[in-house]
């Protein structure tokens, strides 16, 4: 991946419903706030969150509260459209749905469209299922630069001082609860004991945005000078 | 033609639609309504499901309508309007819809291609029929080639053991699944999308015997090798109300003929009766069960067959029909069984690895998925062929299901 200083993280709905089940969607204000970071998703995605029969009627006001804000957006024209001078110029909707076609045959929808923005877009993309990337791999297929867990979003607000071991240790509270999905390290462990057991995937550099060669590779983070205003870098919502 | 105009034609209700697709109903609604743009990968699973081109629920429905060449739904559900058949009728062909597309998107996954064939088979067999001939004589020759080229009754044995594997291996979508207090007893259509369409054999399983759903199964694909430019055939189950020029049709002597001659052709019947030391003008109860056990078809239709052969006489026939053989047959196989009884005899461990567990579950409605199918999918998230989302998608259950039913793999990281 490019070093970039406009840089978009494309959720799929597994770590979506986690970031919204922790309670965590301060999560891209303070991506967006300290990192320049805009978080994205397909449409897909949004149908299977608002599908999700666990969670789904309860996040449903809290997903539609993050997209009215534009602090979560789901891709489109106009997005791909600003990005046209940039790297990754000249992708559109109809190249994503291609590849998103192609990876649905083996992966499920959401990820499927997810991790074909990531990869045409040259995007971090946040999935939490190891399995679909095995299999994609194992297809042939190419993965996005850099692949994230929500549990990375999780550790490097956590490690940045965006929130203390309280609301962090409630937040795994909270997915336990749900029988959510966790890390081995968190399993049998607050999440302040479990940190010291986790390699996240997610760390700040000095000043670039900038990554490995491998999709689990780590993300290295360089903080924006000053304060980004959202509603500035959101554009035309 | 609008999104809503082609779910309306259907005669399915919104809430089915968005229950087949697993999403949620108010946000299907705002797609339907044109609120919201429904996402392209969810059109082209809907259109398929429908039959429908994916261009025109992809159109913004605040454009009010495309014009796609007035492409209406498939033809089966021009023959499930009407008040003969539920709610419950269509939503199961909705679902058996969906599975057939899942099943083409499986093969897709695991093997690169959709197998296609029951294409050249249906093509053999269709070749050698003079259509001008009277439809039995057509179901007759029909069964001759259809077993000549899959050895069906081969060494004079039933093939009814063997059929279900046997057509699923030639791609054929074979559903044995529930409608309860419907009238259809089978039915056949086509699934999938464009050149990767196959047959799709239905049959009812609520109260009915094994013995039965064989005769029902090979009339389904009588009807599907013959009948597919009709959008597909459905079966009710007889009783007095039903109308008689149903049961006199081309197609339905021809698909009827096709079944009967397929499973209990005189190459079959003849060398079971002798194997056995039994003549057929003088069956006892036992041996009448033995008949019914070793060919895998139901107490009627024998003595029907053996009637039509003019193997026994009007009395003979009712005589064997008034045989109380289930007790007997209950001894000579497990086919006999309900399943509480079969549970008793295997174990209830044994029977906990497919109890219940093979449901569909996103939708209301709910469709017994066949047991090679499910293991397909399995053995696909086993083998990398697919993530178990996708196993999710493929099985129409939510991924907490896919966890409480098989616990042994892994979701996530």
């Amino acid at each position: 991946m490019a070093t970039d200083s406009s840089l978009w993280f494309i959720f799929d709905s597994d770590a979506l419903i986690q970031i919204f089940v922790a309670e965590q969607q301060g999560l891209f204000q303070i991506l967006l706030d300290n990192y320049g970071i805009r978080s994205f998703m397909m449409n897909e995605v949004d149908t299977e969150i608002r599908s999700n029969r666990k969670h789904g009627g309860r996040i449903k006001p809290w997903l539609d509260k993050a997209v009215k804000s534009g602090l979560l957006r789901m891709i489109s024209a106009g997005d791909l459209e600003s990005l046209k001078n940039e790297a990754q110029g000249g992708i559109t909707l109809a190249d994503i749905r291609s590849l998103g076609f192609d990876y649905n045959i083996y992966v499920e929808t959401g990820e499927a469209y997810t991790h074909a923005a990531g990869v045409l877009l040259q995007m971090p993309v946040v999935s939490n299922d190891r399995k679909a990337i095995d299999v994609l791999e194992q297809k042939g297929k190419t993965l996005p630069p850099t692949i994230l867990r929500s549990f990375d979003l999780f550790a490097f607000v956590y490690a940045e001082g965006f929130i203390d071991d309280k609301a962090a240790n409630l937040l795994l509270k909270n997915l336990k609860t749900q029988l959510e999905w966790c890390p081995p390290c968190f399993k049998n462990a607050s999440f302040v004991n479990g940190m010291s057991m986790f390699a996240c995937r997610l760390q700040t550099s000095l000043s670039i945005n900038t990554t490995g060669s491998k999709w689990s590779d780590s993300l290295y983070l360089g903080r924006v000078d000053g304060q980004t205003d959202s509603e500035s870098a959101l554009g035309d919502e | 033609m609008s999104f809503r105009n082609v779910i309306e034609g259907t005669g399915l209700t919104i809430e089915a639609c968005a229950d087949v697709l697993g999403v949620d109903r108010e946000l299907f609604q705002q797609w339907s309504d044109g609120q919201k743009e429904i996402p392209p990968a969810y059109a082209v699973l809907l259109a398929a499901i429908l039959g429908v081109r994916s261009e025109i629920l992809l159109a913004k429905s605040r454009e009010g309508s495309v014009n796609a060449g007035n492409a209406g739904p498939a033809a089966i559900w021009f023959k499930f309007r009407g008040s003969s058949f539920h709610d419950a009728d269509r939503e199961t062909i909705l679902l058996m819809r969906r599975l057939g597309h899942n099943a083409n998107q499986l093969e897709k996954a695991v093997r690169g291609g959709t197998n296609r064939t029951w294409e050249i088979l249906f093509e053999e067999v269709r070749k050698g029929i003079d259509y001008q001939a009277a439809p039995q004589e057509q179901g007759r020759e029909a069964a001759r080639v259809f077993s000549e080229l899959t050895q069906f009754g081969q060494g004079g044995t039933g093939c009814s053991e063997i059929l279900r594997d046997s057509l699923r291996s030639r791609g054929i979508l074979l559903i044995e699944s529930p409608i309860y207090k419907s009238r259809i007893e089978g039915c056949s259509f086509y699934v999938g999308e464009g050149t990767s369409q196959r047959p799709c054999l239905f049959v009812n399983n609520y109260t009915t015997t094994w013995f039965r759903r064989n005769l029902v199964i090979m009339h389904e694909l009588g009807h599907a090798i013959f009948d597919q430019t009709n959008g597909g055939e459905i079966d009710v189950a007889e009783d007095e109300a039903t109308d008689q020029t149903l049961r006199i049709s081309v197609s339905e002597l021809r698909a009827q003929t096709f079944a009967k001659e397929t499973l209990l052709s005189k190459s079959i019947l003849l060398p079971t009766l002798n194997r056995n030391r039994m003549k057929a003008a003088s069956l006892t109860p036992i041996q009448l069960a033995t008949l019914i056990s070793e060919t895998g078809i139901e107490q009627r239709t024998i003595v029907e067959i053996m009637l039509e052969r003019g193997m026994i006489d009007n009395v003979l026939a009712d005589t064997y029909l008034a045989y109380d053989v289930w007790g007997i047959l209950k001894s000579l196989t497990d086919h006999a069984l309900s399943t509480r009884e079969y549970i008793n005899k295997i174990g209830k461990k044994a029977a906990a690895a497919w109890t219940n567990k093979r449901f569909t579950t996103t939708s209301a409605r709910r469709l017994l998925l066949p047991v090679p199918y499910v293991k397909a999918v399995l053995d696909a998230v086993r083998g990398l062929s697919i993530s178990t989302g996708r196993a999710c998608e493929l099985l129409m259950i939510d991924q907490y299901t896919f966890s409480e039913r098989y616990p042994e793999m892994e979701l996530a990281e």
